[in-house]
This record gives C-alpha cells, sequence and structure tokens, in this order.
C-alpha cells in the first residue's frame, strides 16, 4: 500500500478526514460526557455546539500564547481559567437563544468549561505552532464535535421524545428510555464503528481509483533491441515425442 | 454519629448508584478508556481521589457562602475552580518541594486528574442537593473511590474484548463504549430504577 496516496487522499479531503479520521469524540474519546448526556435534544446540540465553538477557540489562541511562557503545569490552569470565561460568556449567549436549555442541560452547560478536549489540546500545543494550523485544526475539532453530537441528538429526541427541534413529529415507535445516557453509549459505540466503516471504504474507493488511473496512462519506453530482447519471452521447448525413426 | 452516617451514606451513593462514569458518563477521557497498566490507573484514581476530597472541603464552604446570593448561578462555577485551583497549586508545589520522589511520580498526571468534568460535576450535585460539610467530602471521597473502581473495571473489560471475536469496524473503542453502555443499564436497573414505558 502506498502510504504517499493515503496522504494525498486525507489532504484533498482535509473536512471528511477531520469529520471522520481525526474526529475527536470519535476517534479520541474525548468529550464524550456531552454527547453521552448532553446531546438527548436538537436544542441541546446546538446549545452545546455554539458554547465548544466560542470556548475551543479562546482557548486555543490562549493556548498558544501560554504555551511559549508558561511550564505544563500552570499551563493547564490558566487555560482552565479562560476557557471558564469563555464559558459564562458563551452560556450568556446560549441561555436567551434556547429558553429550556439550564433544564435540559442542566450542570453540563457549566461543565464545557472543562471538557476534555479544550483542556487536553490548549496545553498540548508545539511551542513552534503556526497560527492557521491551529485555528483550522480548532475548527475541525468543533465541527467534528458538532456533528457527532447533532447526529445523535436527533436520533434519541426523534425516537425518544417524537420531536424534531422540539415540534412533534409522528414517530412509529417512541422509547423514553432512549434519552437515559446508557443508550448514549451504545449509539456513540455504534456511530464510531460506522465512521470506521465508511473510511475504510472511501479509502479503498479512492485507492482503486487512482490504481486505475495508474494503469490507463502506464507507458513502457524501450530504449533498445538488446532491452527488448531482454524482456522478449524465453524459447518454448518442443517436448512433443518424436516417432523413432525405423533402421 | 449522625454526622458520620451522612457521610458514609453520601459515600456509597456516589460509589455506587451516583458513580460518576456508569450514571453521568462524566470524566470519561481517552486517560481513563486507554490506560495501560492497573498501576497507572490506580494512581490517576488515586490522585483524582486526593483532589476532590481536599477541594471539597473548601467547596463546602463556599456552597455555604453562596446559599441565598442572588448570582449564585455566575458565580458557583468561578468559585469551585478558585477552590481547585488552589489546592492543584499547594499540592504541585509541596510534592515539589518536599516529597521529590512522589513529585516524580504524580506531576504529568495531575493537571489532567484535577481538571476533569468527574471533579466539577459531584460539586454541582452535592450543591444541587444542598448536602453540609460531612456530605459533601463523603459525596466527594465516595466520587473518587467509585471513579478510579470503574477506571479499573474499564481497563480489565479492555483486555477481555482484546481476545474476544468482535467484527472488525467494533474493535477498541466501539465495543468498549457498548460495554459501558451495558454496565450502566445493569447499574441503572440496580439501584431501582425502571425503563420507562
Amino acid at each position: 500500500m502506498k502510504f504517499s496516496r493515503i496522504k494525498k487522499y486525507r489532504k484533498k479531503h482535509s473536512l471528511l478526514s477531520a469529520l471522520l479520521i481525526r474526529n475527536p469524540v470519535l476517534v479520541m474519546g474525548l468529550d464524550l460526557p456531552f454527547v453521552i448526556a448532553g446531546a438527548v435534544s436538537l436544542k441541546n446540540a446546538a446549545a452545546m455546539s455554539i458554547q465548544m465553538l466560542m470556548i475551543h477557540m479562546v482557548t486555543m489562541l490562549a493556548g498558544m500564547l501560554t504555551c511559549r511562557a508558561l511550564p505544563y503545569w500552570l499551563r493547564v490552569l490558566v487555560n482552565t481559567c479562560v476557557s471558564t470565561g469563555m464559558m459564562m460568556a458563551a452560556r450568556a449567549l446560549v441561555v436567551p437563544l434556547f429558553p429550556g436549555v439550564t433544564n435540559s442541560l442542566g450542570m453540563y452547560l457549566y461543565l464545557m468549561a472543562v471538557n476534555g478536549m479544550t483542556v487536553l489540546l490548549s496545553s498540548s500545543i508545539d511551542k513552534r505552532a503556526k497560527l492557521w494550523p491551529v485555528i483550522t485544526g480548532a475548527l475541525g475539532n468543533v465541527a467534528g464535535f458538532s456533528l457527532v453530537a447533532f447526529l445523535i441528538a436527533l436520533l434519541r429526541e426523534y425516537m425518544g421524545s417524537g420531536t424534531i427541534w422540539g415540534v412533534a413529529v409522528p414517530v412509529p415507535l417512541k422509547l423514553d428510555g432512549l434519552l437515559i445516557p446508557f443508550f448514549g453509549f451504545i449509539l456513540t459505540g455504534f456511530l464510531l464503528a460506522g465512521a470506521r466503516f465508511l473510511n475504510k471504504r472511501l479509502l479503498a474507493f479512492v485507492m482503486l481509483e487512482a490504481a486505475r488511473k495508474d494503469t490507463r496512462y502506464t507507458r513502457i519506453v524501450v530504449d533498445s533491441v538488446e532491452t527488448l530482447e531482454h524482456f522478449a519471452p524465453p524459447p518454448v521447448k518442443d517436448t512433443t515425442k518424436k516417432p523413432r525413426e525405423e533402421p | 454519629m449522625e454526622n458520620m452516617l451522612l457521610f458514609f451514606m453520601a459515600a456509597l451513593t456516589a460509589l455506587s448508584a451516583e458513580n460518576a462514569i456508569f450514571a453521568r458518563s462524566l470524566g470519561l477521557s481517552k486517560t481513563v478508556l486507554f490506560i495501560n497498566r492497573p498501576q497507572a490507573g490506580i494512581l490517576y484514581g488515586a490522585l483524582f481521589t486526593w483532589m476532590i476530597t481536599v477541594s471539597s472541603l473548601l467547596v463546602s464552604g463556599l456552597n455555604r457562602f453562596l446559599t441565598g446570593n442572588p448570582h449564585v448561578s455566575v458565580l458557583r462555577f468561578p468559585g469551585f475552580l478558585a477552590c481547585v485551583s488552589l489546592v492543584y497549586v499547594c499540592t504541585y508545589l509541596c510534592t515539589k518541594q518536599w516529597m521529590r520522589q512522589l513529585f516524580n511520580i504524580i506531576h504529568r498526571a495531575l493537571p489532567v486528574s484535577t481538571f476533569n468534568s468527574a471533579l466539577f460535576g459531584a460539586f454541582y450535585v452535592s450543591a444541587a442537593n444542598a448536602h453540609g460539610v460531612f456530605q459533601t467530602v463523603g459525596y466527594a471521597l465516595g466520587t473518587g473511590v467509585g471513579y478510579t473502581i470503574a477506571i479499573l473495571i474499564i481497563y480489565y473489560a479492555r483486555k477481555r474484548l482484546a481476545i474476544s471475536p468482535v467484527p472488525r469496524s467494533f474493535r477498541g473503542l466501539p465495543v468498549l463504549l457498548v460495554y459501558i453502555g451495558l454496565l450502566s443499564l445493569a447499574l441503572y436497573g440496580l439501584i431501582g430504577h425502571g425503563l420507562p414505558t
């Protein structure tokens, strides 16, 4: 397998890679509490996504500053203080936008300040990291988190509450038990398995297409007769039995 | 005597019925899910238990101070963070100064075991239930011990699942999450809840 092709595929489809291969929830197991226990409705998922965008982006930028000046143990503390400040600001924005989110999300609204993705990634930024890759990486992380949160929230709200975005919709089977955290664990596990399967299929498809393209345009250039003779097939020996000549 | 009873009841509740990982999925991270050895899990859990128990002494005072305050929802989390940060800095500096061997063992795991959702989540639950000092400290201790036990359960579950015939796409984290979900359901039923019908 040519790893250069895989790298090219991942670079070309960087958004798809961020959502599938480098998804912080599905691959690294970060921010699972919010997805498992918090994502029970689309409004919750939207509120958490807006909070995550504000908290994660600002804390990553703060992390770029703190990584140059502070030791690791102090960096984590300062970054958590920054994320707490952003959490309070995001909460002030989100609560008027989604009334009732305080009751449905509860303490998870405040615990976003210490979400694993932000705390871990903001404190692990390299001193030599450039601004643009950090920003795009952070945006990719938020996109990955939001995708998983919305998918899980859609399924759980539709089949658990019988609503979509708070609007009642006809549902063939309504199971209130889907809103309990245990189902979040199971659903996230299945989603992760599905993402892996999809990624493998996509990669196989891209590799196959690239291999076909290579075969179509490959030419063999012969530079001399000797080379041609070198590649010529060996003479076939006559193995048929000759009749004996009569004396 | 009554206070000791409240302490132990709160600790037992936090350890079993309201386990941070299985009941509320708090504190789940790659550190917890992918530990290499049980000793690492015990170290991480012990550090977490230390931080949450000592911080709970300050947090119980803060909860008393904030009772009846109109801005409690705004001040609570920053207050928790201030208490935890104080304990964190003191632990770091004291071990660095006077317990060098211990510092060498714990300094990498200390930040991750301190600033996580399980620690702050336990304080929120205590505040929501209007726990007193003994109950807050007991609940914190129970959360720490329950968290450590959950880490070890997840470690041994991962080992067993690795040698089980699992479909390729489910190997590793997916089947582990399904396993934790089933454990969570079992605990939910054990404490007397029934699935809503």
